[in-house]
């Protein structure tokens, strides 16, 4: 890296003005919706994706390596509780109940690895985040 | 959790600068779908007055943890010096404390608060709504 930044500076900071003004583009929203408009269409669409993408099967969400996200359950139990769907309770818990019952799960230690390297919750990734994974 | 309006206003602003994303994409960003619902239930504010520890409390705790209620704050008033902060910007704290010396719970809706209640019976019917006053007490 020390080689680099000597041999090419120029074109790294060029490279690194390039990704600034594309990660610009990326965030400017144009002009602001009013909070006020934001509601119950978004909860849907937001709940229809996450639906689409949910393996009715083996529980979880998209195919291998399946990646559980805290807050993906969070908002499906929100949904469940302002709307009284269901379903999205449903999928809340078989994919917590597969989860738990899987290799991602430590049996012995407590906890939940990572993820899941295959869509049938077997082999998990072994690392365990402080975050949301270390159980007891 | 203080009701402040400027607080309030600036989250609003953070929901309205991801509009667009927040419709086509939310699957993208959850939590802040999550937040959004937050911001438009009506907040439910449960303060327990009690010993932090204590067995009322903890029981009373048990209560409110039982359920799953989305839209909640949930405080305790120990009577000690992060109550007292709590209630320079939430004044109804001040006054908050338990009753009998038990455990006490004022449930609130829109900081709206239910007359407090220490009995665990009238506590639960509060959390889930269903508490109707009798008509001959």
């Amino acid at each position: 890296m020390h080689e680099a930044w000597l041999a090419q500076r120029d074109e790294i900071v060029q490279s690194a003005e390039k990704a600034t003004q594309f990660l610009q583009a990326q965030v400017s929203t144009g002009p602001a919706t009013a909070a006020s408009t934001l509601g119950q269409p978004v909860f849907d669409r937001t709940y229809q994706q996450i639906k689409s993408s949910y393996d009715a099967k083996l529980g979880g969400f998209g195919s291998a390596p399946k990646f559980p996200r805290p807050v993906t359950l969070n908002f499906l139990v929100r949904y469940y509780a302002r709307t009284g769907d269901k379903a999205a309770l449903q999928m809340t818990l078989h994919t917590l109940r597969a989860m738990a019952r899987g290799g991602m799960h430590d049996h012995l230690g407590g906890g939940f690895h990572r993820y899941s390297t295959d869509a049938s919750w077997h082999v998990p990734h072994f690392e365990k985040m402080l975050c949301c994974g270390c159980g007891r | 959790m203080t009701d402040r309006q400027e607080l309030r206003k600036k989250a609003d602003a953070t929901f309205a600068a991801f509009a667009d994303r927040l419709g086509p994409q939310g699957a993208a960003v959850p939590q802040l779908v999550a937040a959004l619902d937050f911001s438009l239930s009506k907040p439910k504010q449960i303060v327990i007055a009690g010993q932090a520890g204590a067995p009322d409390t903890r029981a009373m705790l048990r209560l409110v943890h039982d359920r799953f209620i989305p839209n909640k704050i949930l405080l305790l008033a120990d009577g000690g010096p992060a109550q007292q902060q709590l209630a320079e910007h939430l004044p109804f704290l001040k006054g908050v404390s338990r009753k009998d010396r038990r455990a006490t719970a004022y449930i609130c809706e829109n900081y709206v608060c239910q007359l407090p209640t220490a009995d665990l019976g009238v506590a639960a019917q509060l959390l889930d709504g269903t508490w109707k006053p009798r008509a001959s007490q």
